[in-house]
Parts: structure tokens; sequence; C-alpha cells
């Protein structure tokens, strides 16, 4: 289970960082705003801290163990 | 000033001496020297990364970076490091397990020892060498020359340079890695106090933040979308940007060994989301401080727009903070690389642990000259500088990546990040053009790199797959 979680982790970060700079970042695009914040700061921080997010059930999840013997 | 500015640096200076004795033994290997005796708890791992990660290319750059580029400024950055602290999660552990397996000194013995060949750690310490120098110049250049800007009449910028280097070297040279790992939890802790407290204070001097985004809007409505008022938040420049930046636990050995040095796998995860917290919660006042930059000091050069903002326009005792936060900011980043080469060099050197110690503490010593001559010859374009150090890096990304992933990783990898590096070097003295395709030299370099690395390692993979078989 850990190993489907972490997979769809990853997918997730990769599908979501080539949306931002493929389509979500777009130039000259100042609206919608959010509560007067431009487009391009608070769509760039919701990412952010949507990929922190994803690190933080990363940690959670990851399925490998380090081996403490060697 | 100068009373509140005596008590903060006594302050300052007292924990930093108490930090090297905590950390001196008379009777240590050169390992409990370099490597701090490997056992770096989370909350002291995820400091001391994010000090030596946020520098004075974060605490001066950022806010001139948002001022005169635009908001684009945070994907740039706290994108990019949010990205870089999700591929932690993978790329620590995979380190630890290689490192546990093979031994670990540094880096460049690391890839020694992986590829059975002294090249791979030759190629690792020149690459270093070669783009840690002028980060870490570009470091003292920025904290020298906002003191020279905020101070005229005291001392000149190079005497600035040259006491940073000096306290530098005095705690690092007594307490090795853990002086440093301890200093740098106490400066982390100075800069996102201090970040914050000038944060705050130029959004409430901007109107707050609405109004300081309307103000933008009639003066400089470039400032608040993509590509900036200058162009140059390009998608090319952003995802280049964000792959160097992702790379740089890869490329940069102070973190790469920071990586290591943790007590166990836990603590790497628990630090990588606290690094990516902490890197939001310190880029974010940066961008209030640059706002705040592009209203009230949109011509002002660099120096001026900054020790205006982050001096004279706040209350003394806070000014007389801000010196000491970007003092610790300088410090921590310049310790971390310039120590991190000297783990380097002596992770190459084969003698007596006695010999390599007065080595690796005697390279160290020569690594800070050459710095503090480099830094006089710095430009202030600290942002970009730091950028090109990113790219330098990390071009030798294939060799490391190869080495964590195989047990016998392919020979190949050398060539490409060898002619990756050298062609890298080239467009910088302007020896081959610094654009491909029309396309900018480092996406495009980034893309070869990545097909041509994919391409041997699978091939590799199968190779070695179908041997075991056979």
């Amino acid at each position: 289970m850990k190993h489907k979680i972490w997979r769809f982790l990853v997918s997730l970060v990769i599908v979501l960082t080539m949306a931002s700079f493929l389509i979500i970042f777009k130039e000259n695009k100042l609206t919608p705003s959010l509560a007067g914040i431009p487009f391009i700061f608070w769509s760039g921080f919701l990412v952010t801290v949507l990929v922190v997010f994803a690190t933080y059930l990363a940690s959670k999840i990851f399925p490998y163990m380090e081996n403490t013997k060697s | 000033m100068i009373g509140w500015l005596i008590f903060f640096f006594s302050v300052f200076l007292a924990m930093l001496a108490y930090a090297s004795y905590l950390s001196y033994r008379k009777d240590r290997s050169s390992d409990e020297f370099i490597l701090g005796g490997s056992n770096i708890g989370a909350i002291l791992g995820f400091l001391t990364f994010s000090a030596a990660l946020f520098s004075a290319f974060t605490f001066m750059g950022m806010p001139d970076f948002f001022r005169t580029h635009g908001v684009g400024a945070w994907i740039f950055l706290a994108l990019s490091d949010a990205l870089m602290v999700f591929f932690l999660i993978w790329f620590g552990y995979s380190l630890r397990k290689r490192a546990a397996l093979v031994g670990y000194q540094g880096v460049s013995g690391l890839m020694k020892s992986c590829y059975g060949n002294r090249y791979a750690g030759y190629l690792l310490f020149v690459s270093s060498f070669l783009f840690l120098i002028p980060y870490v110049s570009i470091q003292i250049r920025g904290i020298s020359i906002f003191l020279d800007a905020a101070f005229p009449a005291m001392l000149p910028s190079w005497a600035w340079a040259a006491v940073l280097v000096v306290i530098m070297l005095v705690y690092s040279q007594i307490g090795g890695l853990k002086a440093i790992v301890y200093s740098d939890a106490i400066q982390g802790v100075i800069m996102l106090a201090v970040i914050w407290i000038i944060g705050v204070t130029c959004l409430k001097m901007a109107g707050g933040f609405e109004v300081a985004i309307a103000k933008v809007a009639e003066s400089n409505a470039g400032l608040l979308s993509l590509p900036g008022p200058k162009g140059l938040f390009s998608p090319q420049f952003l995802i280049a940007s964000a792959i160097a930046i992702v790379l740089i636990p890869v490329s940069q050995p102070q973190f790469t060994t920071r990586l290591v040095v943790m007590k166990n796998l836990k603590s790497v995860h628990r630090m990588a989301y606290a690094v990516g917290i902490f890197a939001i919660l310190v880029i974010l006042p940066t961008a209030f401080i640059g706002l705040y930059g592009s209203i009230q000091y949109p011509e002002a050069s660099t120096a001026e727009f900054l020790t205006q903002a982050l001096l004279f326009d706040q209350a003394v005792p806070v000014a007389a903070l801000a010196v000491v936060g970007l003092f610790a900011a300088c410090l921590s980043t310049t310790n971390a690389q310039i120590f991190a080469l000297g783990t380097e060099l002596r992770s190459l050197l084969t003698g007596s642990d006695q010999a390599n110690m007065r080595a690796t503490k005697i390279s160290i010593l020569i690594f800070s000259i050459i710095v503090l001559i480099f830094s006089t010859y710095m430009t202030d374009e600290l942002v970009l500088l730091a950028r090109v150090s990113f790219t330098g890096t990390s071009m030798i990304a294939p060799v490391v990546l190869g080495a964590v992933i195989f047990k016998n990783p392919p020979k190949g990898l050398l060539l490409i990040s060898s002619l990756g590096l050298g062609y890298f070097i080239l467009s910088l003295v302007e020896i081959v053009p610094n654009q491909l395709l029309g396309q900018p030299l480092d996406i495009v370099m980034y893309g070869i790199l990545a097909v041509a690395t994919t391409t041997l390692m699978l091939q590799h993979h199968f190779t070695q797959k179908t041997n075991n078989e056979a």
C-alpha cells in the first residue's frame, strides 16, 4: 500500500509541476486575483504549499527502510 | 545605533563561542571534525540545511529581485525549493544507502569509490571548487557592500569581508562541522526572526498588502505578472532554475554531506519538509520588502535600496538586529561551503588521519583567502550569479545520480558530465555562445543531459540484467 501511495505522490508532484510551468503560469496573466493578490503570486504560493504538503505525506509513507545494521 | 550593534554582536559572538566550546574535543579524529560524529537530529539538521541554503542571496538578493522583476521571483525560488525538498525524500534515502555500503568521507571520495576511478573524485572536486568559490564570494561581497554603504566611515568593504572570514575560520577550525551546525542553528533562527520583523514593518509602511499591490499596479503593473517588467521570468528561465535548484543537494557537497551525517533516514525526511516550510516562511517576507521597495525606491541602486529598506527605514534596534542577521546569514552559507571544499579535498587524500586533518585545516584557510580575494572582483548581481553557480554544479549531477542508483555505475556518465561542465564553462568565458537552437544554453543542456543520462542508465540497467541472468 505504501508503495502505491508513494508512486501516486510522485506522479502527482510531476503532473502538478508540469501543469504549473506549462499551463498555469501564463505570461501577462493578472487575473483571477484572490483578495487583491495577483494570479501568479497566489497560484505560485498555492502550488508551493501543495508540494511541501506532498513532501510531508511522502515522509510519512516512504516505503523503503534504511538498513540500520550496515 | 552603534550601542545596539555592539550589544547584538556581543550576544551573537558569545553564542558562536559557546557553540565552538561545546563542539571542541582535544582527541577527536578527522572523521569527528569533518562529519560531526554523524548523529545530527531532525531539528539541528533542518536548521543547518536551511541556514546553508538561505543566505545573503536570499536576505538581500530576493527583496531586490522582487523589486526589480516582480512576483515571479516566488516561483523562481520558493516553488523550486519546494520541489527540491520533495526530491530529498528519495535522494536522501538512496544516498545514505550507498554511503553506508561504500563508506563516506565526502562526495568526491564517494564517487571515487563508486566508479573505482580517481577521475570521478577529481571531477566532483573541480566542479565544486570552480562554482562554490564564486558563490561564497557573492555572499561575502553582498554583506560587505551592504555594511560599507550602511557605515561608510567605519571600515572599507574588504575589511568587513575580512572580519567575516576570520570569525568563520576561528570557530570552524575549533569546532569542525559540529560547531558549524550549532552556529547554523543560531543563525537560522536569527535570520527568520529578523526577516519577518523587517518584512512586516515594510508592509505596514507600504499601507498593507492590498494597498501596496494597488500602488504597484499603477506604477509598474509588469511586476505583478510573468515574465516581469524586464522579461526575465520566461518559462525557459523558470524551468531551468527549478532544475538547477532541485539538483543542489546532488551537486553541492555542503548539502550532500549534511544528508549523510544525519542520525537516520527519519531525521532526513523530517528535515526535508521542515526546510520546505522554512523556505515559505523566509521567502514570503522578502516579497513584502521587495514590494515596498518597488513603491518607495523604484529607481534606486541595489545597495541604496537595501540600506534604506533594511536599515534606515527601520527602528534603531531592528536595524541593528538586521545587520547582525545579515552577517549571520552570510556567515552560515560561507562556512558551509568553505568547509565543504575542505571535506571534499580530504576525501581524496590517502595519508594518515593526523596528516589529513592538518591538510584539511590548511586547505580551509587557503580556500578562505581565495574567496576573500575573489569577493573584491564580484559584481552586485547576487541572485543571477548564484544561479550560475547552481547551474554550473548541476552539470555533474548525472555522475552522482549514477553512483547512488547503480552498484557499478556506467563510466559513460563521467564523459557526459565532463562534456556538459566543459561546455558550460566555455560559455561563461564566452568562447562558445550562451544560446543553442535559439534557446538559453542551460535549458538546452539540461535537455541533452537528461536524454543522454536516461539512455545510458537504461542501457546499463538492461545490460546488467542480461549479464546477471546469463
